[in-house]
């Protein structure tokens, strides 16, 4: 009982901030179409900075006592701690108590070792962030809120653009986050695997978001039945978990359908089980890939652009045009638009960002290892060149995109 | 953890140091070299932002040099007006343009605004002075330094590709070949009701003042110009404070206003912008006044320092 009071208690609170308005603004939608009123207003609520995240880290302390994982605690500080610990409160990685807790107790020490990990993994994640991503936020948002006047190219080269925001916005916090636990001795899990070299959407979604891609298939997928069971339950599992997936990044159709989108990309691996066909690190043993997994890589690169689209438009209608622009003729026109100098800047340093990431592609983060290979002065040649970019390239500050959820 | 402070702090003083080279060394060789030289012919310049850009055509009038440059607010101006006029000694008369939107507070927005800040501030910070950047800092200290940093890039590539000619970048007429009046009038909302009080942009009156006072120190005849606009364009509504700002601020300059017209709409480009077959008009007008001596002999011209021209087709 004191579980189901829990998850109500978490989930009434989520749904009342996030999708109140969302379910009234439907239902009023409804009424109309059957040809009647709703005269319910709906409510002007600001949504808690990171209550998505918080919720998911509260209700997994709750099921992992209720599954005998882990041990009530009744120290009511580091319990607060593990709910609210600054670096990862408001965009995650989303924790679970079984493995952040028990951090909480243990008496740390200065480790001069992983505090240097962490200043690295930090100078990454700002280059990611600063460099990359409100760079290219620039330039999707050029494309995004003007759609209608660009060619198809143009609207491809938007759509590349913000493929690359939303993971150097969201891979860039998470290293900062993590590499700020690193200072203090904590450590959090890793939260992207270098998610745009996969070779399948199936690994593209073991290595994107992997605190909440865990989070659903052990709290949502497995309980549901997960792959047991018939072909249909197995569909229907994967449809749940994509769109449960995707409502819970906004109360806008526009996130439902992605995360839809997602399960189509993902049904015929299922079906055909070869949806763990890529568990490794691609080209494992090589420092290129070769031609089969490059093509690979590259489709579910353009399988995740054409996503992305659904999840970056102000609606599905939207989001449909801006596709049926790039399926036109004019694809394969020059693209027009301003600054196109100051694009090929930030594209040049978008390949710099893969390579370096594609070196380090093994590792937690791109330069976890790749500048230990190197001498001390080589080394320091890196981070100071990656400074002066950061500070070069700064453009008009953008918040960070997972903050809204 | 003393070793790691020790080793921070060193690499910090590190890339401190490296940045302080990467902004102070570009910015003081490009201060030295930055070349802002104009065809030897012209003695006569004329500044403002787009709609002084967009109507005098340098290639009608002799002698003539149309310096202007879109959404250019006089913060800018007077820092390009020190350079040209220092590195141009023939020019004899400068015309800037001061017309309604530059007494409004939009203009605070065009002077430490992002988009226009980070586009004229990466051409003009090698050469501010210390009160100029005061200035910017204490009204958008957030914006401003990040655009110090697109400054910095900027400037740093201009250093390595020795490029200091500014000629390109210091603006220059334009000639817009639409005529979208009636359809603007055509969805022009007539119900909208305008504020009756207007707030004025202090710091572009006060950089106006010191482009004034800094022509004069040059020796310089300095001119202030008001271009057409079309009657029904919103900023024209704050006539009134504008007419008391010129009388209140700047009644010891000479005025020419061309604003009182009869072009019709095909000759605008839209409700504040000539379009080139207005410009034609314009500044064919243009260079029979300074043929006429608008120059040599203003008392033949000007009641009470203003001019006021009559333009028609």
């Amino acid at each position: 009982m004191f579980l189901w009071i829990s998850i109500f208690t978490n989930l009434g609170f989520l749904g009342f901030f996030k999708y109140f308005n969302f379910f009234l603004e439907n239902l009023q939608s409804a009424y109309t179409f059957f040809g009647s009123e709703l005269n319910i207003s709906s409510l002007h609520i600001i949504l808690p900075v990171g209550i998505s995240f918080y919720t998911f880290q509260t209700l997994s302390y709750t099921i992992d006592i209720y599954k005998g994982k882990l041990e009530p605690t009744k120290d009511i500080i580091a319990f607060s701690a593990f709910v609210s610990f600054f670096p990862q409160l408001v965009a995650g990685p989303i924790e679970r108590a079984t493995s952040l807790l028990p951090q909480f107790f243990q008496k740390r020490q200065f480790d001069y070792n992983q505090a240097v990990n962490g200043m690295r993994q930090i100078l990454w994640g700002f280059f990611k962030k600063i460099v990359i991503a409100d760079n290219c936020a620039m330039f999707a948002n050029q494309f995004f809120n003007n759609s209608s006047e660009f060619s198809g190219s143009s609207l491809f080269l938007g759509a590349v653009f913000f493929t690359f925001q939303i993971y150097c916005d969201f891979s860039g916090y998470s290293d900062i986050a993590i590499g700020t636990s690193r200072l203090f001795g904590f450590d959090l899990k890793q939260n992207f695997a270098f998610p745009y070299f996969s070779r399948d959407i199936a690994e593209f979604w073991r290595r994107w978001h992997i605190s909440l891609s865990t989070w659903f298939r052990d709290y949502l997928y497995i309980p549901l039945g997960g792959s047991r069971g018939g072909k249909w339950m197995k569909i229907r599992n994967t449809f749940i978990i994509f769109i449960v997936s995707g409502f819970w990044h906004g109360a806008n159709w526009t996130f439902i359908v992605w995360g839809a989108l997602n399960a189509i990309y993902f049904l015929p691996l299922l079906i055909t089980k070869r949806n763990r066909t890529h568990l490794g690190t691609v080209a494992e043993n090589s420092v290129l890939p070769s031609f089969k997994e490059f093509i690979n890589m590259a489709f579910t690169f353009l399988l995740s652009v054409i996503a992305w689209v659904f999840f970056r438009a102000k609606n599905v209608e939207h989001a449909i045009s801006y596709l049926k622009t790039i399926f036109s003729n004019s694809l394969f026109s020059i693209p027009e638009f301003e600054n196109k100098r100051y694009a090929l800047e930030i594209i040049v340093l978008v390949i710099f960002m893969l390579i370096i990431e594609w070196l380090g592609r093994r590792d937690q983060y791109g330069i976890e290892k790749l500048a230990l290979r190197c001498n001390r002065k080589v080394r320091l040649s890196i981070y100071l060149v990656l400074v002066c970019l950061i500070y070069l390239y700064l453009g008009k500050e953008q918040e960070f995109i997972y903050f809204q959820f | 953890m003393v070793s790691f402070i020790r080793k921070f702090s060193v690499f910090a003083f590190i890339s401190i140091a490296i940045l302080a080279i990467i902004i102070v060394v570009p910015f003081s060789i490009i201060k030295q070299k930055a070349r802002f030289e104009i065809s030897d012919s012209a003695n006569i310049v004329m500044f403002g932002h787009s709609h002084t850009e967009c109507a005098y055509d340098d290639e009608i009038i002799p002698n003539f040099k149309n310096l202007a440059s879109s959404g250019e607010s006089y913060f800018y101006t007077f820092q390009k007006i020190k350079k040209t006029l220092s590195q141009n000694p023939e020019i004899e008369t400068v015309f800037v343009e001061f017309t309604n939107n530059q007494i409004d507070k939009v203009m605070d927005e065009w002077t430490w605004g992002y988009d226009k800040m980070s586009f004229y501030l990466p051409v003009y910070l090698p050469f501010l002075e210390y009160q100029d950047v005061e200035i910017l800092n204490d009204n958008n200290a957030s914006t401003f330094r990040s655009t110090i940093s697109v400054a910095s890039r900027k400037n740093l590539f201009r250093f390595l590709k020795s490029d200091y000619d500014y000629s390109d970048e210091i603006g220059g007429f334009t000639s817009l070949n639409v005529s979208a009046v009636d359809r603007i009038l055509d969805t022009m909302d007539t119900n909208i009701q305008h504020n009756k009080t207007y707030s004025t942009s202090n710091v572009n009156l006060h950089y106006l003042r010191k482009i004034i006072d800094y022509c004069r120190s040059e020796g310089k005849d300095v001119f202030l110009v008001r271009t057409p606009q079309h009657k029904k364009y919103k900023m024209l509504k704050n006539e009134e404070q504008f007419l008391s700002v010129r009388n209140s601020q700047f009644s010891d300059i000479d005025f020419i206003d061309f604003n009182n017209n009869n072009l019709p709409n095909t000759y605008y480009a839209d409700l504040e912008h000539l379009n080139g077959k207005g410009a034609t008009v314009l500044s064919k007008k243009f260079k029979q006044l300074l043929e006429g001596g608008l120059i040599s002999s203003k008392e033949k011209f000007f009641i009470d320092r203003t001019f006021h021209y009559l333009i028609s087709e």
